[in-house]
């Protein structure tokens, strides 16, 4: 049973709270409200109530200011969501941004509010109230969410945090609104400069990697970087430079990257090859440098790397090319002196020929030694080609049957799904032309042809045809002038070239076959044979619908009067006193004997100053001088000159084995009748005799003649 | 001429009570002005340390006693009437 209230106590409280506030009341008055607490009998201090009073306003004062100064927009909720309170940020940005009648002041319930969002940011908001309801019961500490909420005119981000009040999250929470958008455009600025700078990266048309300065492996790698070491990004990741560096090259990389590790070098460029996958090695220009971030070792490495291949088969081609022509200029002089040695051999033989009257036996065996000579002469021809050293002998012929000759020799090596046709027409006029180069350039272009089909089933077309250029045609192309050619036209049907190939198939070295497959020489040779044959070549061509090269050589226009060839055998002197000029003693042998035996009356110096001598004194002793080139002291082109000083009309016949520095022109401008090439034989010799005395226009005389 | 000698208070204050503050407040500016360079003051606040404030005869704060030189003396309040608290303190004589 509970007792009832004692109602002497009951009458007592109101007493003694009377004499509380008097005592507190009396304390001030007795003080001057100069005293802030008294201190009790057991020592607690009372303090005042003036000074509670106080003492609590002020904090008041001092949070509500700190909170409004906050840029955050600051809620209180209480257990159930309902705002309880909210700093000055919040009541603006409410103001500004809540439509009249739906404000998110004090009174209103935030979940409610939440809940029952419409439009852009409903998403968000359900959201935010599922995070306000989980912290509250307690299911989570924190609840963050960052979101764009862009006012018309203005981009906008904002970041919601719901935090306990108090360790009881029954207690309420506050909602924190912040204004997120500068970090937010900082970021996207960062983001932006990012991926110009990865753009840059992946786009740069020089490699670039990053490695791990200890570990050595590939960080990353851009497009360029993975094309020129043939691997794809995802199989470089994990590589180190070892992994891809040609094993001749390791050494110096593994110095370099201990170096930079160590920091005696901050940066190396080495040229280096990279082994490609399945693929041949290929050459790179590499700048690696170290990272240094201040004061530490290096934590990474940049490597930037270009494809030097082509330079570098540049470089090997053009050593190729220097070799071929050291070679060239070896060849060249060995050939010299053995036509020397031949002219001797068949000279004699021809001389002991002419000689012998009655012997069938040994005259056929003197056939056989002047047919070996002339395979001999044949060879020497060869070598001199090969040095590039081969003159020029260009002599009235058709074309026909070079074209016919080359498309015999091409069917052999053609497969059998390779249709070659010949279209040769036989009205194409007679050039003035060297058979063997023009061979040689059919021979380039149909092998060119061949390999453009590269094996796939195709067709090659041969054809000679009678072109006639018309003045437009003409004026359109420097080298061509109006008037009849005779066309040589090589066509494949292969893949064709692109505008960029077709510009510079004519340069030297410029070749599309893979590495060691071709010099690309051969169309620039083509080129220059064409040019020394006053003729053209062009090109046709469009990707993916074949090839073809014209040749264009200008139709012989035969001069009015004379015979338009100069060829002229077994014509016999009648003593006209010949002058002989060389310094190789066999040969004025050999002529001597030779040109005696075809009736002339010979005398020989071996001197070009003794022959001048002879000439000075009597200007016309001699119906004809056969002068040597090469000789010691004066060539036979000078000494031609100074002939034609004394007596202008003195006809000259030049011999020589080796006429690269000879062109027409010089010939002409010394006054040189006749050209003989050596060796020489007694027929090739009477033929440039009789044609020097008979006047016939210049022309080159050689013993063999292919026909 | 006696060197001036060092002043020792301990002022006993309420937290931050109003008048306590204000007490602190006087008593510094008050030192800084006639006292330079010459005094200690040491504050205990009561809430914190009430048993010194028994200890002492401290019935009520803010409350400044002055430990030296002699004679010792207390006085009660916001120390806002300076001329008064100078003379209590004898801070200054009076004038012949």
């Amino acid at each position: 049973v509970k007792p009832a209230p004692d109602l002497t106590s009951a009458g007592e409280i109101p007493r003694l709270i009377e004499t509380l506030v008097t005592t507190e009341r009396r304390l001030v008055e007795l003080t001057g409200g100069e005293v802030d607490a008294v201190t009790g009998a057991e020592g607690h201090m009372f303090l005042l109530q003036r000074a509670q009073e106080q003492l609590r306003h002020s904090e008041a004062v001092k949070q509500a200011a700190i909170l409004n100064a906050l840029p955050a927009h600051i809620a209180l909720l209480d257990g159930q969501g309902v705002i309880v309170s909210v700093n000055d940020a919040w009541q603006r940005f409410d103001r500004a941004n809540s439509s009249p009648g739906h404000e998110h002041g004090v009174g209103h319930n935030y979940l409610a509010i939440c809940d029952q969002a419409r439009g852009a940011n409903s998403g968000e908001a359900g959201r935010v109230a599922g995070g306000i309801r989980a912290v509250l019961d307690g299911s989570r500490k924190h609840f963050s969410i960052e979101y764009p909420c862009h006012a018309p005119g203005e981009r906008r981000w904002f970041e919601l945090m719901v935090s306990p009040l108090l360790e009881n999250p029954q207690h309420g929470v506050v909602v924190m609104h912040v204004n997120i958008t500068e970090r937010m455009r900082v970021a996207e600025v960062l983001q932006a400069s990012e991926q110009r700078f990865r753009a840059l990266f992946d786009q740069a048309s020089v490699g670039v990697a990053q490695s791990d300065a200890v570990t050595g492996r590939y960080l990353q790698v851009n497009r360029r970087f993975c094309e020129i070491v043939g691997r794809p990004a995802e199989a470089m990741v994990g590589l180190t430079f070892a992994d891809i560096t040609h094993a001749k090259d390791m050494a110096e990389s593994e110095d370099v990257v201990a170096r930079l590790r160590a920091g005696l070098i901050r940066e190396y460029t080495q040229e280096k090859r990279y082994v490609k996958a399945g693929r041949e090695d290929v050459w790179a220009r590499v700048t690696i440098s170290a990272m240094w971030p201040a004061g530490r070792p290096p934590d990474f490495f940049i490597v930037v790397a270009q494809d030097i291949t082509h330079r570098k088969q540049l470089e090997d081609q053009l050593r190729q090319a220097h070799k071929m022509e050291a070679m060239g200029t070896l060849a060249g002089g060995i050939a010299h002196d053995f036509n020397n040695i031949l002219t001797a051999i068949g000279g004699y033989t021809e001389l002991a020929r002419m000689k012998l009257t009655d012997n069938p036996g040994v005259k056929g065996h003197l056939d056989s030694v002047i047919q070996a000579v002339k395979r001999a002469a044949d060879l020497i021809r060869q070598i001199l080609a090969f040095s590039r050293e081969q003159p020029l002998e260009r002599r009235l012929i058709t074309l026909q049957p070079i074209v016919a000759e080359c498309a015999k020799l091409l069917r052999v090596t053609l497969p059998g799904s390779v249709d070659l046709e010949l279209v040769s027409a036989e009205d194409a006029p007679p050039v003035l032309a060297d058979e063997t180069q023009v061979l040689q350039v059919l021979m380039n272009l149909g092998t060119n042809a061949s390999q453009a089909l590269g094996g796939r089933p195709g067709r090659i077309q041969l054809k000679i045809e009678n072109f006639l250029v018309e003045a437009a045609h003409a004026a359109a192309e420097p080298q061509l002038r109006a008037g009849y050619y005779a066309r040589v036209s090589v066509s494949d049907t292969g893949g064709g070239m692109s505008p960029e190939t077709q510009r510079r198939i004519f340069e030297p070295f410029f070749t599309t076959k893979a590495p060691g497959k071709g010099t690309g020489l051969g169309l620039a040779v083509v080129h220059g044979i064409m040019d020394s044959h006053d003729g053209l070549i062009t090109v046709e061509s469009h990707l993916g619908e074949g090839t073809t090269f014209h040749l264009y050589f200008p139709a012989h226009v035969p001069e009015a009067g004379g015979p338009s060839s100069a060829i002229t055998f077994g014509v016999r002197g009648h003593g006209e006193k010949i002058l002989l000029v060389d310094d190789e003693s066999i040969f004025i042998e050999v002529g001597r004997i030779a040109l005696a035996g075809l009736g002339y009356e010979v005398e020989a110096v071996m001197q070009p100053a003794a022959a001048l001598e002879l000439v000075r004194a009597n200007p016309g002793r001699f119906a004809l001088v056969i002068t040597d080139q090469a000789m010691p002291g004066m060539t036979g082109l000078q000494l031609a000159a100074e002939l034609r000083t004394i007596r202008p009309d003195l006809p000259i016949v030049l011999t020589t084995g080796y006429s690269l520095a000879l062109t027409m022109e010089r010939i002409h401008a010394a006054g040189v009748a006749q050209l003989l090439l050596k060796p020489t034989t007694a027929r090739s010799l009477g033929a440039s005799v009789h044609a020097a005395l008979s006047g016939q226009p210049i022309s080159t005389h050689v013993s063999n003649p292919p026909y | 001429v006696k060197r001036a000698s060092q002043f020792k208070f301990r002022l006993y204050v309420a937290g931050q009570a109003p008048n306590s503050v204000l007490a602190v407040t006087n008593l510094l500016a008050l030192c800084r002005s006639c006292l330079s360079e010459r005094h200690e003051i040491e504050i205990i606040d009561v809430l914190r340390e009430p048993k010194l404030a028994l200890a002492n005869g401290i019935l009520m704060t803010p409350t400044l006693v002055k430990l030296a030189p002699g004679p010792g003396r207390t006085i009660i309040g916001t120390l806002s009437e300076t001329e008064t608290v100078k003379l209590a303190l004898g801070l200054e004589t009076v004038a012949a």
